[in-house]
């Protein structure tokens, strides 16, 4: 079963295409980290994929083929926006009770227990919150509508580190708890290790890479050598990355740990940040590994 | 649930944390805690492990994660699942016997004097330790992928750092 | 907080028109209004209107600006589509609360109908409620001849036409918001929009209106602004004592002894002033002149309100529908 499925997506908005020929799968159960610079388009991905935004081109299904935006497909996704938007003026209660009523499915008691152990007061309005507070908030609305599927935009970028962390934990005990799917986009990449296990690096409103992070890390290694010889590599590996000095130099590659490697070389790991910066740094690197091309890596 | 790593959080006699900076994976990291636990006589068979969801809820980490890490150790033989109610310790830590440790470490401190001799510090020691070290790791789990397991305990086929930061740790 | 406000407001002007029409009633009930009206229906008696307007006068000060009155309660459905219609959807787009609540299981559409469906009945129940308030002060304000119900900013304050331009107002205001998605301008288009039909429906509509087919009948007495030049305008500016009885008048004039309009000078009707109403009768006969006027029955001043009523709950559902259309339509 996939999460979420794209064919060809994209976006305009007026002359500017915000997102371009995007083709994907999803795999359910995942907790998927959308990463990409300002402006690459993670935002519009996520609206097409829970409905505020129609594709220019294109199809997008979640959850197993249900058109996105469809009533099936919004009873089953919990969206998260950018900065936790929730009426101000209401309080906690009466949003949690809004909130019972504009769903079908609604766990009232976990909302209220959950609210409770974050000690969040329900007679509190909501702008009265913390910012870490009405993060919580909505993630418990999110959580309490019994979804298969919470998608978050940006959801730790206006956080501080404690309640980044704390934010997490809850999200990440939901998934233990209910086995659920994640997609949340972030320009933060340092964080992203612990908690995803898939991976799509958007930039400039095209798809750069897709793929679990097990097979992404296991698939690119960083091979170090005299400088001299880096255009043995250029052909044959692509260098995703090349930092070079008179002597010596480090060249990011797509390649696993068996691979054989030249006399005078060595092969180290990369780390998933150091990957994702690489790729960020080259937008337009040709290698662009689709899905099907990180299997074959994987395998 | 809500972050406070300060409490005791469910059934098992430990806690993990984490070491963000150390390169060490994050599952390796909860293995190497469970083997250390074991050695250090924090954990005994029968003793439960941490529950996901409070692992998960205490150290913000991809449930899955935990998941791998208890799957590992089942495959060390160390701890078993049991269906609905979590995971627990089943096995001891082979230990290296006391004698045969004070053997190799003299063996060890007698190559330290050759190095001295030919120049070299103790980090260039390290340094060269650890790159024979991850040739070492590199080589037997080529062999292991041939069908020749040169460790008692199956290790997984892919994670090739992994098995390397284990080595360096 | 738009929403207390109004309230506050109704509220407000509800206390207001029930103290002052209290006291019109009672001013109303002193003067014995079925004697000023007991002649054919036509309150021209010199001696009446004295008394009345020394009733008023003297004992109600507000009367000099019960036309202000009136108009400042017909702006009311335009502050309300600034201030509730103009935000309602504009808000939502600005906070970003739009992708709450657009991402819940029920649906943009639904949400966006509900907000509107519940609001929009709410103000049209409290606009008929304040509308039959300000129907009974309206028609005690009539008799000071201060002003008509029948035109101007008051024909809309019945309970009929009252919740029917609250509710287009918060309908436009709606429909500004969904199409600007911005607060302030769509606050600014709806006040321009709310203004321009304000004063279309009091300068132009109303006097469209009133004159489908008017009836003609004989009267024995003569208006009083006839007398002053016979100039019609005056007359549908404000002399509603000249009406039969809670009808308008719209034009008057004599015909002379062969049935066909006459000028008449206003020096040749001085004599009439001193004279009762039955000797204004027998002296009109010798000069063989017959006064005239063409007039709108009380009996349709409801007819026309639920034309006005209906058009504007029409229009409203209209821009409702619309609305609903924009916001399924439009990516957020």
């Amino acid at each position: 079963m996939n999460a979420i499925e794209t064919a060809g997506l994209s976006r305009r908005y007026r002359r500017v295409w915000a997102l371009r020929d995007c083709t994907l799968a999803i795999p359910a159960g995942r907790v998927v980290a959308l990463v990409g610079p300002n402006g690459a388009g993670k935002t519009t991905l996520l609206n097409l994929a829970v409905g505020l935004t129609t594709p220019t081109e294109g199809t997008v299904t979640v959850l197993d083929g249900r058109p996105a935006g469809s009533a099936q497909a919004r009873s089953g996704i919990a969206f998260v926006a950018q900065d936790a938007p929730l009426y101000p003026n209401l309080s906690v209660a009466d949003t949690l009770h809004l909130t019972r009523n504009l769903n079908l499915r609604w766990d009232q008691k976990r909302a209220a227990s959950r609210l409770a152990e974050l000690a969040i007061p329900l007679d509190r309005k909501v702008g009265k919150l913390s910012g870490g507070q009405q993060a919580q908030l909505a993630l418990t609305l999110a959580v309490a509508r019994l979804p298969e599927l919470v998608i978050l935009d940006e959801p730790l970028a206006r956080l501080d580190p404690l309640a980044r962390h704390d934010f997490m934990a809850s999200l990440m005990a939901a998934v233990a708890e209910d086995g659920l799917s994640v997609l949340f986009s972030s320009h933060v990449v340092a964080e992203l290790e612990r908690v995803a296990d898939y991976l799509i690096v958007l930039s400039r409103g095209r798809l750069q890479v897709a793929g679990p992070v097990d097979d992404l890390v296991a698939g690119h290694r960083v091979l170090t050598g005299p400088a001299a010889e880096t255009d043995l590599f250029n052909e044959r590996l692509a260098p995703l990355h090349v930092q070079r000095a008179g002597a010596q130099a480090h060249l990011m590659v797509r390649m696993d740990a068996a691979a054989a490697i030249p006399a005078g070389w060595t092969s180290t790991p990369v780390g998933l940040e150091e990957l994702v910066l690489a790729y960020l740094r080259e937008p337009d690197a040709t290698v662009l590994p689709g899905p099907a091309t990180l299997n074959r890596v994987a395998s | 649930m809500n972050g406070g790593t300060g409490e005791s959080s469910g059934p098992s006699p430990i806690a993990f944390r984490l070491e963000p900076g150390s390169g060490v994976p994050t599952y390796l990291q909860l293995v190497q805690q469970v083997e250390q636990a074991l050695r250090l006589g924090y954990l005994e068979p029968g003793d439960q492990l941490p529950r996901v969801k409070d692992v998960v809820g205490s150290l913000a980490i991809n449930p899955n994660t935990v998941l791998k890490a208890y799957r590992e150790l089942e495959h060390r033989g160390l701890a078993g699942g049991r269906p609905g109610q979590g995971t627990f310790v089943e096995g001891t830590l082979g230990r290296v016997g006391l004698p045969q440790q004070t053997e190799l470490r003299r063996a060890l401190t007698g190559w330290m004097r050759t190095a001295t001799d030919a120049g070299l510090d103790p980090d260039g020691m390290a340094a060269l330790f650890t790159a024979a070290l991850r040739d070492f790791t590199d080589s037997a789990q080529d062999e292991s992928a041939q069908g020749h397991p040169v460790r008692p305990s199956r290790r997984p086929a892919r994670p090739g750092r992994r098995d390397e930061a284990e080595g360096v740790a | 907080m738009a929403l207390t406000g109004a309230a506050i407001l109704l509220g407000a002007c509800a206390v207001v028109l029930g103290v002052t029409g209290l006291r019109m009633q009672s001013a109303h009930n002193a003067l014995n209004r079925a004697h000023c009206f007991s002649i054919g229906g036509f309150n021209v008696s010199s001696r009446c209107g004295q008394l009345w307007g020394s009733y008023y006068h003297g004992g109600y000060p507000l009367t000099s600006s019960i036309g202000l009155v009136a108009a400042a309660l017909a702006i009311l459905p335009l502050l309300i589509g600034m201030f509730i219609g103009a935000p309602l959807l504009a808000r939502e787009f600005e906070s970003g609360t739009a992708r709450f609540a657009w991402t819940q299981a029920v649906g943009r559409g639904r949400w966006t109908s509900a907000k509107l469906g519940l609001l929009g009945a709410s103000l049209a129940a409290a606009g008929a409620a304040f509308g039959a308030l300000a129907g009974w002060w309206l028609v005690l304000a009539d008799g000071t001849m201060a002003i008509t119900r029948w035109q101007g900013p008051q024909f809309g304050l019945t309970a009929v036409t009252f919740p029917g331009w609250l509710v287009f107002m918060f309908a436009a205001g709606v429909f500004a918001s969904a199409a600007i998605r911005r607060t302030v301008p769509a606050m600014a288009a709806t006040a321009a929009t709310g203004a321009v039909l304000l004063w279309f429906s009091a300068e132009k509509f109303t006097g469209m209106l009133t004159s489908v087919s008017p009836l003609h009948t004989h009267t024995s007495l003569v208006p009083a602004t006839l007398a002053a030049g016979g100039d019609s305008a005056d007359l549908i500016g404000g002399n509603a004592a000249a009406a039969p009885r809670g009808g308008w008048v719209l034009n008057a004039w004599f015909t002379g002894p062969r049935g066909r309009i006459v000028p008449v000078d206003a020096n040749t009707l001085n004599p009439l002033w001193n004279l009762k109403p039955a000797a204004q009768v027998s002296w009109l006969a010798s000069h063989h002149l017959t006064p005239w006027v063409s007039y709108q029955s009380a009996g349709r001043f409801w007819t026309f309100q639920a034309v006005e009523g209906g058009a504007a709950v029409l229009i409203a559902l209209l821009l409702a529908a619309s609305t609903v259309w924009l916001v399924r339509r439009r990516p957020a």
